[in-house]
This record gives structure tokens, sequence and C-alpha cells, in this order.
């Protein structure tokens, strides 16, 4: 199979999943991975691609935010999502928050990043998720249960969660570049 | 990295603290003006 063979595999098996976006690009339409693949394919030992995530996030973020009175379950989609700090100060602004509890409760249920978890908690914090990428440290969530929700100790253990779950990632990307060596 | 090694103490902090000393704190102070979006406090 020819490199061009394996990119035009692989951009069919992305559309064919959902899982890739298309635009156009020098005059030509290309396809590109969506960007919850692109923000998990950032997650290296580089610093560099952890500049990148936080953009990123904040553009999935602004993009679910648009969606909401569009699509359907868009709510509960940007509240399982939530990754970034502008993500959440809109969210808390425009008041998205107030109204749906049970979007709420979906979304810690169903949300994967401990940085949304950590976001989500104070507001259901009898509802735990069924999918967290990392689990997060019980200090961090004890003294969640005692913050006030978006309080400057709310939004600093938040930090605290994301940065931790970096710190992790870049443990797992540095350990699987060494095993690739190891077995290279 | 500073605030990687010290995220069990800054977590003890927003039990020890009220807001105003909490906000004061000098290591809340680099958390969250770096968050996990800088690399400023990394040594590279």
């Amino acid at each position: 199979m020819t490199p061009e063979q394996k990119l035009a595999h692989i951009t069919r098996a992305l559309k064919d999943a959902g899982r890739a976006e298309v635009g156009l690009y020098g005059g030509g339409e290309v396809t590109f991975l969506s960007i919850a693949d692109l923000l998990k394919s950032k997650e290296t030992e580089r610093e560099s691609d952890w500049l990148d995530i936080s953009l990123l996030e904040e553009i999935q973020d602004a993009r679910n935010q648009a969606a909401i009175g569009t699509a359907p379950g868009a709510l509960q989609r940007l509240l399982a999502n939530l990754r970034s700090r502008r993500g959440m100060d809109r969210a808390i602004a425009l008041r998205v928050l107030d109204d749906d509890r049970d979007a709420i409760v979906t979304a810690v249920a169903t949300c994967a990043h401990p940085a949304t978890y950590a976001f989500l908690f104070p507001l259901a914090q009898q509802v735990h998720p069924l999918g967290l990428a990392v689990p997060v440290d019980a200090a961090p969530l004890a003294s969640l249960a005692s913050s006030v929700f978006g309080s400057p100790k709310h939004f600093a253990l938040v930090e605290i969660c994301r940065r931790a779950y970096k710190r992790h990632a870049m443990d797992v990307d540095r350990a699987d570049k060494q095993t690739k060596l190891n077995h290279g | 990295m500073f605030l990687d090694a010290e995220l069990s103490a800054i977590t003890r902090l927003v039990l020890e603290l009220d807001d105003e000393a909490f906000q004061r704190h000098e290591a809340v102070k680099l958390l969250m003006a770096h968050g996990s979006r800088r690399w400023e406090d990394a040594i590279r």
C-alpha cells in the first residue's frame, strides 16, 4: 500500500466514524482529524504541544457553546467536554448551568477529562463519572467538596486536576516512546 | 517543575487558608497565572 493509499484509507475510516472534519485549503477539499482526536494526539511530553492543547480546548468549547439552541444535545455535549477556563467563564456568564440539572448530571456521568469533572463537581457531588481518563486523587476531590462553585479555590482545584492529568499524559507518552526505542 | 511537585501542598492550602490568603499565596498565583498552559516555569 502506497503512502497515498494509506492516507486515503485513514481519512475514509475517520469520515465513516464521524471523526473527521473537511475544509478548504489551497483551493481543494482537505480532510482533517476531528478536534477531539487532534487534542488526544497532542498529549505528548513536549511542552509546546500543551500550548496547542490549551488553544484547541478553547476552540472546542466555543464550538460546542455556539451549537446550543441549534443542535440537539448541545448543552450536554458542551458540559461533558468543557475543558478551557475561557469556556468555563463563558458558561457561567451565559448561565447555561443554571436551569438544566439533568444535563449537568449526565455531563458529570459521561465526562472523561479530570478538568471537566473538577469544574462540574461542586454542582453534582453525588454523581460519579463512568469513564474518567485518569482518576482524580482523593485530596483534590475532598477540597472540591468544600469549595464554592466558581470561586477562586474551585478554579485553582480545576487547574490542579488539569496539571495532574498533564503530568500523567506526559509520563505515558515518555514511557511509550521508551518502549518503542527498546523494541525498535 | 515546581508546580507539579507542589500540587499536594497547594491542595492543602484550599483547606488551610481563607479565600483572601489563598489568592495571595505565591504558589496559587503561579498556578492560576499558568495553569497547564504555559512553559515558563519549566526548566527547558
